[in-house]
């Protein structure tokens, strides 16, 4: 037993080295970096911190904003459609949800340039958020409408008779019945789409313009090739503030949720 | 439930005694609201996923540059794909990529399942397991851009480390040979959250009887391993493979952020020529083609994973 805990801890701490490494050498200044590189001693300059906050700090603004909205969209479109799906028996149901179900294994590279072109062309949203949020909430809903559509069909038939016996509307039982009880489920997939949205980087890159308004990903890439490596002024400590600083923000909503989060992804929220 | 069984939504109930759904138009305008939950999904899905998807089926025959109206040409870009030899270091890379990335995130996910399995005890597995899922938090580029700097070949972690073992140091990302091999090395030890869970939940599922009757039966834990744990968690291991495939056959994030196609095109991989064919050089109607190919790969290989898995099954 002893033998499974230290190799569980040896893994562990190799995963995490690179990271901590990040955080030793934020606090550098840059001649500490360049000769004391692996040192841990004092004094440590945080002040690399304040310098690249002000460079991160809106990019991570507009990824919270994308991300948790994308979440929103996804969400709200997935248990409209995972309720249909589960509880209705229509002409075409099972067309239609084959149909969604095939779209995980399109490579979404074979789309992509196509997918430009209809978004900047014909749908004129170059250098808009839409153009984000339109492709990311499309993928994004089919695995919750996978997850959803098993969920509801586990809800038992009872609560929805008596509630159309006192007179709710479809709309009715969706909203007050279906979603209160699936809320962890979607709170956890919800998690799982910001955290995919977050990544997101070459979409980004190319839809959006102003430097202001780009995410994160591409805001740590800009930033990397302003005061890292090949810029004119070398500034690791910086740099590798500014990536602490952008680890933060996940980390910290993971940390807050994780009881929540762990259940729910062990529970089903990878599916087959 | 089966849906079968499911009463269907009706506020008149049908005059004869089986329960056929018809299609008349005013079946379908009873049921309307089935239709409209439906319809914002399908809605976002046609715009921005089918549309696209078709679109780039029939450009792939196509002369298309985004701005000229397409003129069909047969397969040419097939045969200039073929003739291409980035295009055929793109295809080896990625299967040496995925490939790769398949072994490690398989063993790493199904070993650190087995060690937390066996650890049984809720609240140090609980904490392991967040430890584990935690770095999937962290925004891939930084990720990235760490294990740029690890390999470094000047200032890096990685040459500091062969340094003091005696090893020769090494160009890494800049060495034509073996920069796809680093690439793949990158994020070690390739621990994928998720996918340990994945794993953890399938043992999980197999019933103790079988264990208790093993124990009794005296095999240790390598040969429990081997002839019971693994042959029962197959469905979930072949989850973990086909997704891990479909993502490592399609990115291109690694060579677009650390080598821009490598030292003279020894990393690129289909899906950097697609971006880059595509957005930079306008060449639309190829790299649709690119795409078609790598379409197909993913099919094949889904399909191989899927048979491979029960095979074993039976």
């Amino acid at each position: 037993m002893v033998v499974v805990k230290v190799l569980l801890l040896v893994m562990a701490i190799i995963t995490f080295y690179p990271y901590l490494m990040m955080i030793s050498f934020s606090l550098k200044s840059n001649s500490q970096f360049f000769q004391e590189r692996w040192s841990l001693l004092p004094p440590w300059h945080f002040e690399n911190y304040l310098a690249s906050w002000r460079i991160i700090a809106p990019y991570i603004k507009n990824s919270l904003i994308i991300s948790s909205l994308n979440a929103l969209f996804a969400s709200i479109l997935a248990s409209l459609a995972a309720y249909s799906f589960a509880r209705y028996r229509f002409p075409g149901h099972k067309l239609f949800y084959y149909l969604i179900i095939t779209i995980i294994m399109v490579p979404n590279i074979l789309y992509l340039v196509p997918l430009f072109v209809t978004v900047t062309r014909q749908l004129r949203l170059y250098n808009t958020y839409f153009a984000i949020w339109g492709p990311l909430v499309a993928s994004g809903q089919v695995m919750m409408i996978m997850v959803l559509r098993s969920f509801y069909q586990s809800l038992s038939e009872e609560i929805f008779e008596s509630a159309r016996i006192d007179g709710a509307s479809e709309l009715n039982m969706l909203i007050r019945i279906a979603i209160p009880l699936s809320l962890p489920m979607v709170l956890t997939m919800g998690l799982l789409n910001m955290n995919n949205v977050w990544n997101e980087f070459v979409w980004p890159l190319m839809v959006i313009r102003d430097k202001q308004a780009l995410p994160l990903s591409v805001g740590i890439f800009y930033f990397s090739s302003s005061v890292g490596v090949g810029a004119s002024l070398l500034r690791y400590g910086e740099m590798f503030a500014g990536y602490t600083i952008g680890s933060v923000p996940l980390c910290l909503l993971f940390v807050l949720t994780s009881k929540y989060f762990l259940k729910g992804l062990a529970s089903g929220a990878i599916k087959g | 439930m089966a849906l079968q069984n499911w009463p269907l939504v009706e506020k008149y109930p049908p005059s004869r005694g089986i329960r056929l759904p018809k299609y008349t138009l005013k079946e379908l305008w009873r049921r309307k609201h089935c239709y409209l939950f439906i319809f914002p999904t399908m809605a976002v899905l046609f715009v921005f996923l089918y549309y696209p998807i078709l679109s780039a089926l029939v450009h792939a025959f196509t002369n298309w540059d985004g701005y000229t109206p397409a003129k069909y040409i047969g397969i040419d870009n097939f045969i200039k794909m073929y003739q291409d030899p980035d295009m055929l270091m793109a295809l080896r890379n990625m299967f040496i990529f995925s490939i790769g990335h398949l072994l490690c995130d398989l063993v790493t996910s199904v070993g650190i399942a087995l060690l937390l399995f066996e650890l049984g005890n809720r609240r140090i597995n609980r904490a392991f397991q967040a430890v584990f899922v935690l770095p999937i938090m962290i925004p891939f580029i930084i990720t990235a851009f760490l294990w740029k700097f690890i390999y470094d070949p000047q200032f890096g972690l990685g040459n500091t480390i062969l340094t003091s073992l005696g090893l020769r140091p090494q160009l890494f990302l800049g060495d034509p040979n073996f920069a796809m091999l680093w690439l793949v090395f990158l994020g070690f030890p390739w621990v994928w959250g998720p996918g340990v869970l994945m794993q953890l939940s399938g043992l999980h599922g197999i019933s103790d009887e079988i264990h208790d009757s093993a124990r009794v039966d005296g095999v240790n834990w390598w040969q429990r391993v081997r002839k019971i744990d693994l042959p029962l968690i197959i469905p979930q291991i072949r989850v973990l493979a086909i997704l891990s495939m479909i993502n490592s056959l399609q990115t291109f994030l690694f060579q677009m952020v650390l080598t821009e196609g490598g030292p003279s095109n020894t990393t690129t991989v289909p899906g950097y020529i697609i971006y880059k064919q595509g957005i930079k050089f306008s060449q639309m109607g190829y790299a649709c083609a690119v795409g078609v190919v790598v379409l197909i790969i993913i099919f094949i290989t889904t399909a191989i994973l899927q048979r491979i898995g029960r095979n074993i099954d039976t």
